[in-house]
């Protein structure tokens, strides 16, 4: 893949962040942490992706840390939310990164994660499309994770290619 | 009590629905909350439940970097090795308690201790002559008789080896819980506070109370618990056997009064363990011991009880049941009879049954006699404690390892559901056993000497008891 030069792609015609799903996000954007709520699916959801993606990752390692199977893995969470999947992360002992181009959003996953001190310390939020987060992050992360995200994504082809530039 | 199943049952429906929101104190702005120590989960008890779960998780490997706090409001109890006297207060140790404790390593202790294994139960009818005998085809153990103090001991060793993980407060008595929104907001904290007697406090994700059957944990929830006060004690002792024998049986005959129970300690002792009215408790208590070593042996060896009608009757049955089943009765062997008892080891104490409506809730979860109490006639009371925490950390170990919040209700509802699943008719059984044998009228003992013969020549019926 050919690298794009960075500044040219942000731009509002050709951005991977969609208004209309944005606006539909912003309603519910204090509704994440009710289990039984508007995100009760997502919630039930964490019972097959967390595993999914530990297993996924344990047999690409070689390392296990007892108690902690993530822990040196750098993750992106791209479209995370409330922070549904980065705190089950978290706690498996990956350094996660969440980024969500709503602020509310973010404000709730930060406010949410703050009790905990060891997920205030492994999982940092940053209210942004991945457009702005490939500027700063250039091969940083070792996995990425765009879950329920590409279908609220504009557009797809410009959201992969930013997503093989952050990775290592 | 199948209206206590009935509203067990029920209370299934209403939880997913959110049902389970409590009333009581909230917890306090964050700023205040911030300064007490967090943990993962906190067992509320000390005693062979609460300190058996503490140790469990913390031998768990998903648990290695979790902590986890145990409080016990007594001092800690460890031995290096007992002291002669046998202690008044055992327990039946099921083969899958066992197998809990082993997973831990402190069945080596118990081992390295002292306790009976025994490999045959005879349990007979005071008004007939009706028996049955439990015992294992390939002639394993049956069971173990241990002291609970050689349990504790053992329990307070392996707690030791996991130090960094669980950290035992002793002496120290919770005397308040405050309990979180389960969809917390804003600057509320989401976790449960506790308070100590001496001041402190402690916050955790979720709460384990093992605090025995009038738990305090269980009160401050607020969860109902149908309980019922039998009109019984027990009274416990230690007594030496007239002549020394392969003490491997479990003996247990129902009296009109209640049922006695002989448990194997050594070749030369056993542990008594009597249900029975509470005047005839006090007069066993405070008589001389060679009236009450009297009163233990009539009671086992007494036919003063039988009527010619029932014998008759049971006669016949049991003939009835030779002529299908040739193979069908065992051998009645005769219980040891009592010389002395240990001079001090009389004890008494006030018999009930308990059952919680709920075990579960957002961030709390009972096991042991906080959530169940059963009468001590079928020596299940420790094992279903012990099997209340085999699958409690069952569960959470998987949640710990999908990165769960360790106090949702999503994986402790499982385990509430297993547990109330089998629980529930084993309390109800034992229940109905209790009332069934508490009685000399002809048409229930002819019903439970049938039903016991019955029981006794079917080999199906009895594997699964």
């Amino acid at each position: 893949l050919f690298r794009l030069p960075v500044k040219r792609l942000f731009s509002t015609l050709h951005s991977s962040v969609d208004s209309t799903e944005m606006k539909k996000f912003q309603l519910l954007a204090q509704k994440w942490w009710d289990e039984e709520g508007e995100y009760s699916a997502l919630h039930s959801m964490n019972g097959i992706r967390v595993p999914f993606i530990r297993d996924t990752l344990l047999n690409m390692s070689s390392n296990y840390h007892l108690g902690s199977p993530l822990s040196g893995v750098k993750i992106l969470d791209v479209g995370c939310g409330g922070g549904l999947l980065s705190e089950p992360l978290g706690r498996l002992g990956a350094s996660v990164t969440g980024i969500d181009p709503l602020e509310d959003n973010i404000r709730t996953a930060d406010q949410h994660k703050s009790f905990d001190p060891v997920l205030a310390r492994r999982i940092q939020y940053k209210s942004s499309s991945l457009e702005e987060i490939v500027e700063e992050s250039v091969e940083t992360f070792d996995v990425i994770v765009a879950s329920e995200v590409v279908e609220h994504v504009a557009d797809l082809e410009l959201f992969i290619k930013c997503c093989s530039q952050v990775l290592k | 009590t199948s209206a206590a199943m009935a509203v067990v049952c029920g209370r299934g429906l209403l939880a997913r629905l959110g049902g389970r929101l409590r009333a009581g104190p909230r917890t306090p702005l964050r700023s205040a909350a911030a300064a007490a120590p967090l943990y993962d989960v906190v067992v509320s008890g000390g005693g062979m439940v609460g300190s058996a779960m503490a140790a469990v998780l913390g031998h768990d490997i998903h648990f290695h970097d979790k902590k986890i706090a145990l409080l016990e409001a007594g001092p800690r109890k460890e031995y290096d090795r007992m002291p002669d006297r046998y202690s008044n207060r055992v327990s039946s140790i099921s083969p899958g308690s066992a197998t809990l404790l082993s997973s831990v390593g402190a069945w080596e202790h118990v081992c390295n201790l002292r306790l009976k294994p025994f490999r045959r139960m005879q349990v007979w009818d005071a008004c007939s002559e009706a028996m049955i005998v439990f015992e294992k085809d390939d002639l394993d153990d049956m069971g173990y008789i241990v002291e609970n103090d050689v349990i504790m001991s053992a329990l307070t060793k392996q707690l030791d080896a996991v130090a960094d993980r669980v950290q035992v407060f002793y002496g120290s008595r919770a005397v308040g819980y405050t309990w979180p929104l389960p969809s917390h907001s804003c600057d509320t904290s989401p976790w449960v506070q506790i308070e100590l007697a001496d001041g402190r406090r402690l916050q955790t994700k979720l709460l384990i109370g093992a605090d025995g059957h009038n738990s305090v944990v269980r009160k401050e929830a607020e969860i109902k618990n149908i309980e019922h006060r039998y009109d019984q004690s027990a009274v416990v002792a230690t007594l030496y056997l007239s002549e020394a024998t392969d003490n491997n049986v479990a003996w247990q005959r129902f009296l009109p009064t209640g049922p006695i129970a002989l448990l194997p300690l050594s070749d030369t002792a056993s542990s008594l363990v009597w249900s029975t009215s509470h005047e005839h408790a006090s007069e066993l208590l405070t008589m001389d011991e060679e009236s009450f070593v009297d009163s233990i042996n009539s009671a086992f060896w007494s036919n003063i009880n039988h009527s010619d009608f029932i014998d008759t009757a049971g006669a016949m049955f049991r003939s009835a049941l030779s002529l299908l089943r040739p193979s069908g009765s065992a051998v009645r062997q005769l219980p040891p009879s009592i010389a002395k008892a240990e001079p001090g080891s009389r004890a008494t104490f006030p018999l009930g049954m308990g059952h919680a409506t709920e075990y579960v809730q957002h961030r709390l979860a009972l096991v042991g006699d906080a959530a169940h109490r059963v009468h001590p006639l079928a020596g299940q009371g420790v094992n279903l404690g012990f099997g209340d925490i085999a699958c409690l950390a069952h569960h959470l170990s998987t949640a710990a390892f999908n990165g769960s919040d360790l106090g949702s209700l999503k994986h402790l509802l499982k385990f509430e559901t297993e547990r109330q699943r089998h629980n529930v008719s084993l309390i109800a059984a034992i229940d109905v056993l209790k009332r069934l044998y508490s009685t000399k009228l002809a048409p229930l003992v002819l019903l439970r000497t049938w039903g016991l013969q019955a029981t006794n020549a079917l080999p199906p019926v009895k594997v699964r008891i």
